[in-house]
Order: C-alpha cells, then structure tokens, then sequence
C-alpha cells in the first residue's frame, strides 16, 4: 500500500527549497551592482525586482514550515527535484523583465539552461543586452554547475544531518572528505581559485585577440564561468566564433578540460597525489572517448573537404568534440554548419561525443566516463564468463582514487541510468520530430545536446520552436542535470500525495 | 545637289546619334558592372544566405550590410569585425519594444584602415554603425583557421550609429515598492518568531 507523505515530508521539502530560493536571490546582488556600477538602472531594477521576489517567497516557505526534523532520503531528493524548479521560475524574473524573451516559458527555458549547465538558448538581441543581466546568465551557469544545493550546503547548513541527501540528490555521488558539507566547501574553494588563475588566462588571450581591458576582462569571466562549469553560455550572439583567436579557443579549451573532471581527482592532484591523473580510469576512459570520436570527426570532415588544413580541423573539428564530449558547448562553427557542410559522420561523431559526457561528479552532463567503462567491462566480463569454466572466479577491479571492484549492483545501478539517458535521448527527439518539421538526426542532435547539458546547436533551438519542444527540453535539461534519480522521486511522492493512504 | 546633302547629313546625325547611344549603352553596362557601395548595396548577400549556402558562394566576390557589433578586433594592419544583418540593425530591442528573433551575422576581416571608419559599436545602450562592406566569401578559409567568413577590402559607413536612450519601465517601480513592503513586513515576522522561539 502507498503511504501519504506526512505533513512534516511537505514542511521540510518546502523550508529547504525557500533556503534554496534565499540563496538565488542573494547571488542576484552581485549583477545588480554590477548594474548599478554601469549606470544600467532598468536592470538594475529588474534584478533588485527579482531579489525581492526570492526574499518573499524564502520569508514565506521559512516562516509557515518552520521544522526541526530531519529529512529522509526520499524527502531529501524530493527537495533537490523541487528546489531546481523552484529556482529556475524565480531566477527567470530578471531575465523576462529584462524584455529580451518571447515569453516566460522562454525566460525559464533560459534559466534552466543555464542553472543545468546546458547553453541551449532563447535569448533575442543577446548582442544589445545590458552588462548585468547578461553577468546574471553566466552567473547562473557558475551556480548551477556547483550545485545550487551545494551552494545552500555551503552558505546555510551548519551540520550534515540532512546534507547527505541533497548532496546526492544534485548528481554527486561522491564525498570527497567525509563531511559532506566539508566536500561542497572543497568545491568551492577548488572554483574559485580556478576562477581567478582562468580568468585571468582568458583575459590575456582576450587582449592579445584585441579586446578593450575591462569588456575583455568582463568577457573573461564570463567565459570562465560558463566553460569551467561546462555551460556554454557566451556575452555575444557568436559564441567562441567573435573571437577569432587560435590563443582564445586553446584557453577556453583548458577551461573545459578543468570542467570536466572529477572533482575527488582534482582533490587528489591539490593534494600531491598527481599520479592519479594517470591512473584514475574516468581520465583514461575519456582519452579513449576523445581519441574516437575525434577521429571519427576528422574522418568525416577530411572524406567531404570540408576543412582545408590540419589547424583549421583542430579549430574546428576537435574544438566541437571536446566542446561536446565536456558537455560545454561552445561553438567555433555556426550551428547551421553542423548541418550545411559536416555531414553525416562527423554529426555522428558529435552526437556520441555530447551523449557520453565527462566526469562523474563534475559540472558535465552525460551519462559520463565512468559509467561508460564499466558498461564496457561488464560486457566483458559476461564474455569471460561465458568462455571460462563455471567454476572459474571472475573479478574485475577498476582504479578511480582506489582500487574498487566490480558488483553486480554496481553494474545494475549504472545499466539503470545509462539506459535513461539513452531513452531520454531518443524520446526527445521523437517528441520533436512529431511537434516540428525537422527532420530525425537534427533533432537527435538537439535532444542529445539538452539532455546531455550540452549546448550545441544546429540551429533548431530557437524563440519560434513549438512551446511542447521547449517544454520538452526543459524537462530533458532538469532531468539530465539531476540524473534522473531525483525526477523519479518526486513523481512517486507526487503520486503518494495523490493516492497514498 | 541639295537633296543628296540634306541625306548625307541625316545619315550623319543618325549615326551620330546611334554611336551616342551606343557609347551610353557601353557606359551604363560597364556602370553597372563596376563595383561600388551604392550598387552592391541592391544585391547585398544575408549572413542566413552564406552559412546556408556556403559553397554557392565560396571564392566569389559578395557585398554585405551589417550592423557593427561588439568590438573592432585589430590584428596589426588588419581587424575582425562581426556584422549583424538582423532586424535589430536598424532598431534594437530597446528602441523596438518588440522582439524579432534571435541575432544573426558573420564575422568579417579586412584593413584596420577601412574598419576605423566605424565610429559606434553595437552594445546594450548603442545601436553601431550601418556598414557595407564588399570582399571575397569564404566557407573555410585557411589563413583564418577555417573561419566562415567575408574578406572585405572596401567599407562603406551607410549609417552612423547613435545612443539608445529610451527606457521603458512600465509598472516596475510600483511592482518593486510592494515587494519592498512585503520584504520588509515578513523579516519584522520572522524576527519576532526568531525571538519568540528564542524567548
């Protein structure tokens, strides 16, 4: 029988997705004085209209369900699958006052994109959009690709009663010390220090590309905060294209090897133990995954001509396979490219570079590296299974900070998620391909980018798509960024809620 | 004989007049194919035209219009500029209040000499320069790393540029008062829940 969730469930799910929305609306301060900086008063108002909206809807959560209980594990992920609603509506307020979106279907769309990492946008005329609101999507990026929980853990929870399950419930399923709590201050400090010594980096290679000192330095870190958390977000319409720099490309290109790996292996390399770049099997995985997918790529593009030379197919070629496969999703082509002149197996190569990702517990989406090797070790270890004796012990350990094994459950729990985003990817692109007039690979492409965190785009997503598409992707991109664990939750407690006795 | 004159020199004003019109006929062809800012203008390529395109046009000569946006990026003697051929060319959401889709447009390169005629730059309180400007089309150009791009050697400012001014704030300060008296009233609650708890 289905159990009601009882009332201090709602009251707990409710108080910590208005801490949630607390902190949304703190972290819109900075772009508001960075508005009020620029003499961008109408912004400036808007985002301060947006703050104040958040402060309500906190005050109002936090005063009528006050609670000292702790949350258990359903109502832990129940509030991360909430809490990531809650902020994309609340943090969409500046972005549709602004006057730059078609709706505020349009406006959420925009904000999940950035708050899951994505970059998929709907912006119109991002080239005259003022300077704080614009700060605001790449901030949203920067806060999303932490963890917008982990930011709630960090700022706001004092004790780890209850931070285990949000922790979780945001994708990460790694503690690196063991309070979480502590783990998600180490993200943090790890974010930060890259944030200055990146944008630093970026602002260098900005001036030698010839932008002004303070535009370059507010792209730079803008560019930074969207690479290093593999969204893809960029201040101009052109993407990494306005640039023009080979210097600039190879920048953002580190910022997005930063961003998509594990965080427990940047832990180990702070901490001395750099032996584990070359061991940890997510980093090797991902060497492999490059190396195919790029070859692939260059396959196809060298068979069609369509690059002249060996710098233009690094410029290009590589630089969108390492864009998608990090889940990044910056664009050194046009979108339409991807389909007027790459063909069908270097699109291919693309599609599978966005589909697999990056790290395990790194802002990428994906179903991501690990997963992907042990999916592929446990078909051979079926194999081996089928070939030995029965009698024979078969094991099979893979190294990832230390040695693990291979279980059974492991092997089920990642076949379960593996096989979501493959669903998730496929079901995308059937809904939109039934709702729209592009054809089958186009919107695979764009499913795969929404539901893998991506970005890249072959130029479907746009402000005139069907409302059902952007519905659709906004679903994929929330899901996808949550693992889906958190999504299943909630509509089981919503169902519970709904039937349970 | 008079008469034999008179048609002699018919004969002649007619041929006269047939070489006059033959030459303005030459002169109006060789017009027409001489390139220039206000004749390219009339067959002006779109950024949607080119990337749609690319090998209809690769290596020919095209002319293109644009609104200059962003930054002139100087690379010595030479700059990059991006050109946006949207609707927001000639009025900005700002100035517009209506939206028209997302920006499109194309990065063009040429002379920093040509490029410095740019007076206004597109941005958040700027509409930039009109341009045109006339150069080589390139799907892949490989002294550009592949770039999709024009490689213009003439520019034309059409347009100057001009400050974007107009703010429409509408219903926002009324909307931010309430919610500044909400604000404030539910801290004053919480602050006496917080002491009651406390007490």
């Amino acid at each position: 029988m289905l159990a009601r969730p009882r009332r201090s469930d709602i009251k707990i799910i409710l108080s910590n997705v208005g801490k949630v929305v607390l902190g949304i609306g703190a972290a819109m301060s900075i772009p508001l004085v960075m508005s009020l900086a620029l003499k961008e008063w109408v912004p400036a108002l808007d985002l301060f209209i947006g703050m104040l909206s958040c402060f309500v809807f906190g005050a109002v959560t936090r005063l009528t369900c006050r609670t000292d209980e702790t949350a258990s594990w359903l109502v832990g992920m129940v509030t991360v699958a909430l809490a990531w609603l809650a902020a994309m509506v609340m943090g969409a307020i500046p972005l549709m006052l602004s006057g730059h979106f078609g709706s505020f279907l349009d406006a959420c769309f925009d904000t999940m994109s950035g708050l899951a990492t994505t970059g998929l946008t709907l912006i119109q005329d991002l080239d005259h959009l003022a300077y704080g609101t614009n700060f605001w999507r790449h901030l949203l990026m920067f806060l999303g690709g932490q963890g917008i929980v982990v930011v709630v853990l960090t700022f706001f929870v004092s004790g780890s009663s209850r931070a285990v399950e949000l922790y979780l419930g945001e994708g990460r399923d790694e503690r690196i010390l063991p309070n979480v709590v502590s783990t998600a201050r180490f993200i943090w400090v790890v974010s930060l220090v890259y944030l200055v010594i990146g944008s630093l980096v970026l602002w260098v290679t900005a001036l030698q590309a010839g932008m002004p000192p303070a535009k370059g330095l507010f792209h730079a870190v803008s560019i930074f905060m969207a690479g290093y958390d593999t969204g893809g977000f960029t201040p101009m319409s052109q993407s990494i294209i306005f640039y023009h720099s080979l210097w600039f490309e190879c920048a953002t290109m580190l910022v997005m090897f930063l961003g998509m790996i594990n965080f427990a292996v940047h832990y180990a390399a702070w901490t001395g133990n750099r032996r584990e770049l070359a061991k940890n099997v997510e980093i090797r995985t991902l060497g492999v995954t490059i190396l195919l997918t790029t070859s692939l790529a260059v396959i196809g593009l060298a068979h069609l001509g369509v690059l002249p030379d060996a710098v233009a197919l690094f410029r290009k070629g590589f630089y969108q396979i390492i864009s998608g496969h990090s889940g990044t999703g910056f664009q050194t082509i046009y979108g339409r490219q991807f389909i007027t002149q790459w063909g069908s197996l270097a699109l291919f190569a693309t599609i599978i570079a966005m589909g697999l990702g990056g790290s395990a517990s790194s802002t990428s989406g994906g179903i991501k590296a690990i997963r992907v090797h042990i999916s592929a070790r446990s078909i051979w270890l079926e194999a081996k299974r089928l070939i030995l004796p029965p009698s024979s012990v078969i094991s099979e350990k893979y190294h990832h900070i230390r040695e693990r094994t291979i279980t059974h459950d492991l092997v089920r729990g990642v076949l379960i998620v593996t096989g979501c985003y493959i669903i998730a990817y496929l079901a995308g692109a059937l809904v939109i391909t039934m709702f729209s007039d592009y054809s089958l690979t186009q919107a695979l492409f764009e499913s795969t980018s929404a539901c893998g965190n991506v970005g890249l785009s072959c130029g479907l997503t746009n402000p005139a798509m069907p409302s059902t598409v952007k519905v659709v992707f906004i679903i994929q991109m929330w899901a996808g960024r949550l693992e889906f664990i958190s999504v299943f939750m909630l509509i089981g407690f919503l169902v519970a809620l709904a039937r349970g006795k | 004989m008079p008469g034999t004159r008179s048609s002699t020199g018919t004969g002649r004003a007619v041929a006269a007049a047939a070489a006059l019109l033959m030459t303005g006929c030459c002169l109006l062809l060789a017009w027409s194919l001489l390139p220039g800012p206000a004749r390219a203008a009339g067959r002006t390529v779109s950024s949607t035209e080119l990337i749609e395109h690319p090998d209809k046009y690769n290596g020919r000569r095209v002319a293109y219009e644009g609104e200059a946006i962003g930054e002139i990026l100087r690379r010595g003697d030479n700059a990059w500029l991006t050109l946006n051929d949207d609707p927001y060319r000639h009025r900005p959401r700002r100035e517009y209040q209506e939206l028209k889709g997302g920006n499109s447009g194309i990065g063009v390169y040429g002379p920093y000499a040509e490029a410095s005629r740019i007076t206004r730059l597109g941005s958040y309180d700027s509409l930039g320069d009109l341009v045109l400007v006339e150069g080589t089309f390139f799907k892949a150009n490989p002294e550009q790393g592949g770039d999709l791009m024009i490689e213009f050697d003439t520019l034309t400012v059409l347009r100057k540029g001009h400050a974007v001014n107009r703010n429409h704030i509408g219903a926002k300060p009324v909307v931010a008062a309430a919610l500044l008296l909400a604000s404030a009233a539910l801290a004053w609650m919480w602050w006496r829940s917080r002491k009651r708890l406390v007490g």
